[in-house]
């Protein structure tokens, strides 16, 4: 049993190491209001995809400023869900845009698009089980 | 309390709505910089709760244009910001803003700035 209770813990560890919300954060900061959480989740996956393209469009045409503008909004509306590798990897190309220096773009969007999907499935998983 | 919130964050707009008019605070919502102040010009709210960094850079120019108008100079405005530069919110309250929270913004927290900067006519209100 104490073996059991050991082993769950250890992948509770390497599942939250890979992770990209804490769910269960989430779930008690929403406790009294789980179905806010569920249209959080929504509002931001129909957000998304439209952040994403500008944040790429930035990237692309080598445009700072836009650039700059466009990794904000994104790092804003995942931070609601105190989503640190995303706000992160967001804060790299926001800097990158502020900076006026593009070196690393195009891999710091790479990086970013891996743990931005991360985040799209758990707040799709989140959605689907808090939505109305 | 009549509260007037800018920020293109549909995210956040979306929680703190929620919250504070769960607390019956009134609760407008405007997108962008041009949408906050027409709608404060047309209906003054008791509080703004504005974003100064929405698409182009817009929310410092709506702050100005707010404290410049008879019509709104003397409504307060709390300011919101992701902002990574330094001494933000020294800049912010320099242009008349009354207090300045960084993102993301706990709605309790708000609602207990909010509810420290309204005299308690507009609170209830």
């Amino acid at each position: 049993m104490h073996f059991v209770a050991m082993l769950a813990f250890h992948l509770h560890a390497r599942r939250q190491m890979h992770t990209v919300t804490n769910r269960a954060e989430l779930l008690k900061r929403f406790a009294e209001h789980p179905e806010l959480l569920g249209e959080l989740a929504a509002i931001f996956l129909e957000d998304a995809p439209g952040r994403l393209a500008a944040v790429q469009a930035g990237v692309e045409q080598r445009d700072p400023a836009a650039l700059q503008s466009a990794a904000h909004a994104l790092r804003g509306s995942a931070a609601n869900f105190g989503a640190k590798r995303v706000v992160e990897a967001a804060l790299r190309l926001e800097l990158m845009g502020g900076g006026c220096d593009l070196t690393g773009a195009d891999e710091a969007l790479a990086d970013m698009m891996v743990v931005l999907e991360k985040l799209a499935t758990e707040l799709r998983a989140l959605a689907g089980a808090k939505s109305p | 309390m009549k509260i007037l919130l800018a920020d293109d964050d549909r995210v956040l707009t979306h929680l703190l709505s929620t919250q504070l008019r769960a607390k019956g605070a009134e609760v407008t919502v405007a997108q962008d910089a041009m949408q906050a102040l027409m709608t404060a010009m047309r209906s003054p709210p008791d509080v703004i709760v504005l974003d100064i960094q929405m698409p182009g850079g817009t929310g410092i120019e709506a702050l100005r244009k707010l404290k410049r108008s008879v019509r709104t100079s003397s409504i307060p405005v709390v300011v919101l910001s992701g902002s990574v530069e330094p001494d933000v919110s020294g800049a912010v309250k320099a242009l008349g803003a009354v207090e300045f929270l960084l993102k993301p913004v706990d709605p309790e927290v708000l609602y207990e700035v909010l509810c420290g900067i309204l005299p308690p006519k507009a609170r209830a209100g």
